[in-house]
């Protein structure tokens, strides 16, 4: 074996870049619009009312109204009633106002019905709900982060699933060849072509390095037991029925439940004991079931997180009957608190906004490796093409191979990087202009947003490669800048209403398009400057290059 | 706690930069680079001694706002940003040595053989028709998919072809989800999809309403139930294979007051094809 394990790496890290590179990008981009999903969803339905800006305080009278709610409007065997307290919510994060939750018993081999009423946090009554247009809102997109689109569910897992193991061997393999990690760590040379793409290549990749192996693992976790069932298959067997109770075990719901009724104890004294901890305003939600084992108890859940692991919520439990306070159960185990930790880690809800927004440039920065990684496997090659191509007159086979490859990944790549937020802009621009009551309107936003995409790809074939770039992302620019502009025009929902309103979440969307939209046009009018300069030289330097034809194959 | 206070993440983010820099201080091209001459071995030590801590205290500070699980995602998240952002920075650093312009023609010189753009080297006739072909799908697609798009009608229930009726108090609007046969699933059996959209005065009286092909006995099974509780509701129902068009589809509707409603509708009224599929069937 001639070639040093360095070598052979970086060779790994090449070809497994390339060839997972575009769904990834796709993985990423997608993922990173799930850091702000709720925001997303928010904005694609702007049919909703603005929401409060100062909540109102939480007090008892509300707990009486809404039990007074549910006992008339939740069926006779409900297994659970839920009192939700106006609350800055984390998933999905939003602002909750008063409103009554119940779940009817289930049936066998059935999961219990639900039902939801918003209540007037003064008068206790119920609220008519505005109903929003049909759209999939960021919750689609961030599907699409696992799930793809267009295809069965499993294949979908499967495929990212194989492309995420692959983007863990491209990460561990790009720090073996990345030769000097320490002595280039502050490195970046601009304006020197390929040595510039690989500088930033490194320099991101090896400052949020954390963030992608994170990421990365996290994201092979959460369908451990779908990629690796061997072990569940084993202790439960490899039937259906195994399946399910492995998951039963998981989701710890072995309990057989009583009808709820009203608790006899005042709801009132436990709020004040809780709020004796925890501090005032600080109630969730306040839940009551009444198990068939145990005493019926109320559990009221506390607002915001202690750390990363926040769905484990803190909880104070009393009897339903003196109100007395109870232990509550003991769910914790080792493994699945483990597990849960690196969901939440990948998810990142427990996050501030501050918190939020790093996690939303890690993301971005993320899709900033995929794609100078991409962008550099044709800088490495083209440099070695058009050498070749200015020697020899005629091409072999292997070469025309080559040469079709390099077209091939080149027009993929600008297709891609500035296709596919060309095609998100697309996303937005459809839920502002599809016919509210059209049928399927949810499923045609996401075919205008591949519909565009792919346009893209046939507008990278057809015009010259570099005009191709520059105009894709002039385009893309123009479609983000130009939505806050579209929402202005189609709904009363427009920054002058939503800033002069504090609703930094839906003011945040606009802004952020436009933020967008300069990223975009930064890039091209720094690739049109960097192009322009080439061509002037070229033009003096190397007119022999004008006549190699035939460089598509 | 979730601490969103500015001066926090502005302490953190300015104390990981501060340790940044003297870290790129103590290293040999950067060091270079801003002093303006190669660190010296002293030098360099020192650098590094203070550079690590003020990483430490910005970590410190992540502990003492958030917790130590919360504080460290946020640690390593600030010193993505204090170190990607410096190293950008770094170019435009503005007192660093003037070199000779020696380094300027290069960038030229390399970029030039890329200019060669290798679709615009075409020879032109091979490029006219290929472009044809490719611009007119540039057109086309767009094209043909506006005329789709224009094509799909409302919803079925806002449609012409949605049975306008009533059930106890409230009046709502039943329809086929589209205009195709029933679907065998892979179990054989038939499915066929409907969607229903109650008055908006009565949407909130109802908790669930159901359909099926036969009368329900006495209570339709969840499968049954129309799978949203507001506004347009959608439901897919099995055909059995025993069914007549007599059976009839029924429709139950379960108020949230405990009222049940039954009403039977003939196919022909909601769905001919489903009418025509089960006369077929053997």
């Amino acid at each position: 074996m001639k070639e040093s394990f360095r070598q052979c790496m970086a060779w790994l890290h090449t070809w497994v870049g390339l060839v997972v590179g575009w769904i990834l990008f796709f993985v990423f981009v997608t993922g990173t619009a799930g850091y702000v999903d709720d925001e997303i969803t928010r904005w694609m339905e702007p049919e909703r009312p603005l929401p409060m800006q100062v909540l109102p305080e939480q007090s008892s009278q509300m707990l009486d109204q809404a039990l007074t709610q549910l006992q008339t409007h939740a069926p006779a065997d409900s297994k659970a009633w839920t009192i939700t307290l106006p609350h800055q919510a984390l998933n999905p994060r939003a602002t909750h106002g008063l409103s009554i939750a119940w779940e009817e018993m289930s049936q066998p081999g059935q999961r219990g019905r639900r039902g939801v009423e918003e209540l007037d946090p003064v008068t206790g009554q119920i609220q008519p709900e505005t109903e929003p247009r049909a759209t999939a809102g960021g919750t689609g997109l961030y599907r699409m982060h696992y799930a793809l689109h267009y295809m069965p569910y499993p294949v979908a897992i499967w495929l990212v699933g194989i492309c995420t193991m692959l983007m863990l061997l491209a990460v561990m393999t790009g720090v073996v060849t990345h030769k000097k990690i320490f002595t280039d760590f502050f490195t970046f040379r601009p304006g020197k072509g390929q040595r510039s793409w690989l500088d930033a290549h490194n320099i991101v990749s090896v400052m949020s390095l954390p963030f992608f192996l994170m990421i990365t693992y996290t994201g092979l976790i959460f369908f451990m037991s779908f990629y690796m069932p061997t072990g569940r298959e084993i202790m439960y067997g490899a039937t259906e029925e195994g399946r399910q109770a492995y998951f039963q075990d998981i989701r710890q719901q072995k309990h057989d439940f009583l009808p709820v009724s009203m608790p006899q104890a005042p709801l009132s004294a436990m709020m004040h004991s809780a709020e004796q901890t925890w501090g005032k305003n600080s109630i969730a939600s306040v839940h009551i079931t009444h198990p068939a084992d145990s005493q019926a108890y109320v559990e009221l859940r506390r607002t915001g997180v202690t750390g990363v692991y926040w769905t484990r919520a803190e909880t104070l439990r009393f009897n339903a009957i003196d109100g007395s306070a109870m232990k509550p159960d003991n769910t914790s185990n080792i493994t699945g608190d483990t597990h849960r930790v690196l969901l939440a880690l990948h998810e990142g809800a427990f996050a501030e906004w501050w918190l939020r927004w790093l996690y939303f440039i890690s993301g971005l920065l993320g899709c900033a490796v995929i794609g100078t990684g991409l962008v550099l496997w044709t800088v490495k090659r083209r440099t070695h093409h058009q050498k070749r191509l200015s020697k020899a007159t005629a091409l072999s086979v292997s070469e025309r191979f080559d040469a079709a490859g390099l077209r091939l990944v080149e027009i993929l790549n600008a297709g891609t990087l500035a296709g596919l937020p060309l095609g998100l802009a697309a996303y937005f621009w459809a839920n502002r202009l599809l016919p509210v009551t059209m049928a399927d309107r949810a499923a045609w936003e996401f075919h205008v947003l591949f519909l565009v995409w792919g346009w893209s790809f046939l507008y990278a074939c057809w015009r010259p490669l570099k005009r191709a770039w520059l105009e894709l992302l002039y385009l893309t620019a123009a479609a983000y800048g130009l939505i806050p502009v579209l929402n202005l025009l189609t709904t009363d929902r427009h920054l002058g209403v939503t800033v002069t309103h504090g609703d930094w979440g839906l003011a945040g969307f606009d802004l952020s398009m436009l933020g967008l939209a300069a990223i975009f046009i930064y890039i091209a009018i720094k690739m049109k400057r960097k192009w322009h300069i080439a061509s002037l030289s070229k033009k003096t330097a190397t007119p022999a290059n004008l006549h190699t034809a035939g460089v598509n194959g | 706690m979730s601490n969103t206070s500015l001066w926090l993440n502005l302490a953190v983010f300015i104390s990981s930069l501060a340790g940044f820099i003297c870290l790129a201080l103590a290293s040999d091209r950067q060091g270079e680079f801003l002093l303006h001459r190669a660190p010296r071995k002293q030098e360099r030590r020192i650098f590094r001694l203070i550079g690590w801590p003020f990483l430490a205290v910005a970590w410190l500070l992540c502990w003492q706002g958030w917790g130590w699980s919360i504080g460290t995602v946020a640690w390593l998240g600030w010193l993505t940003m204090a170190g990607a952002g410096l190293t950008f920075y770094l170019p435009w650093w503005p007192w660093q040595e003037k070199k000779p312009v020696r380094a300027k023609p290069t960038p030229v010189a390399k970029a030039a053989p890329k200019a060669a753009g290798i679709g615009n080297t075409e020879s032109a006739s091979r490029m006219s028709t290929r472009s044809l072909v490719l611009a007119s799908s540039l057109l086309a697609i767009p094209a043909a998919f506006v005329i789709y798009l224009t094509q799909q009608g409302p919803q079925p229930v806002f449609g012409n072809n949605a049975l306008q009726s009533q059930i106890g108090p409230w009046s709502f609007a039943l329809a086929e989800t589209n205009d195709q046969a029933p679907i065998s699933g892979p179990t054989g059996a038939h499915r066929k999809a409907f969607q229903i959209r109650f008055c908006q005065a009565c949407d909130p009286h109802i908790r669930r309403a159901y359909l099926q092909v036969s009368k329900p006995e006495p209570m339709p099974t969840p499968r049954q139930a129309f799978n949203s509780t507001r506004w347009t509701r959608s439901v897919e129902i099995a055909i059995p294979p025993n069914s007549e068009v007599e059976h009839q589809l029924w429709l139950t509707v379960e108020a949230k007051n405990g009222e049940i409603y039954h009403q039977a509708f003939d196919f022909h009224q909601v769905s001919p094809v489903t009418a025509a599929f089960i006369e077929q069937m053997p």
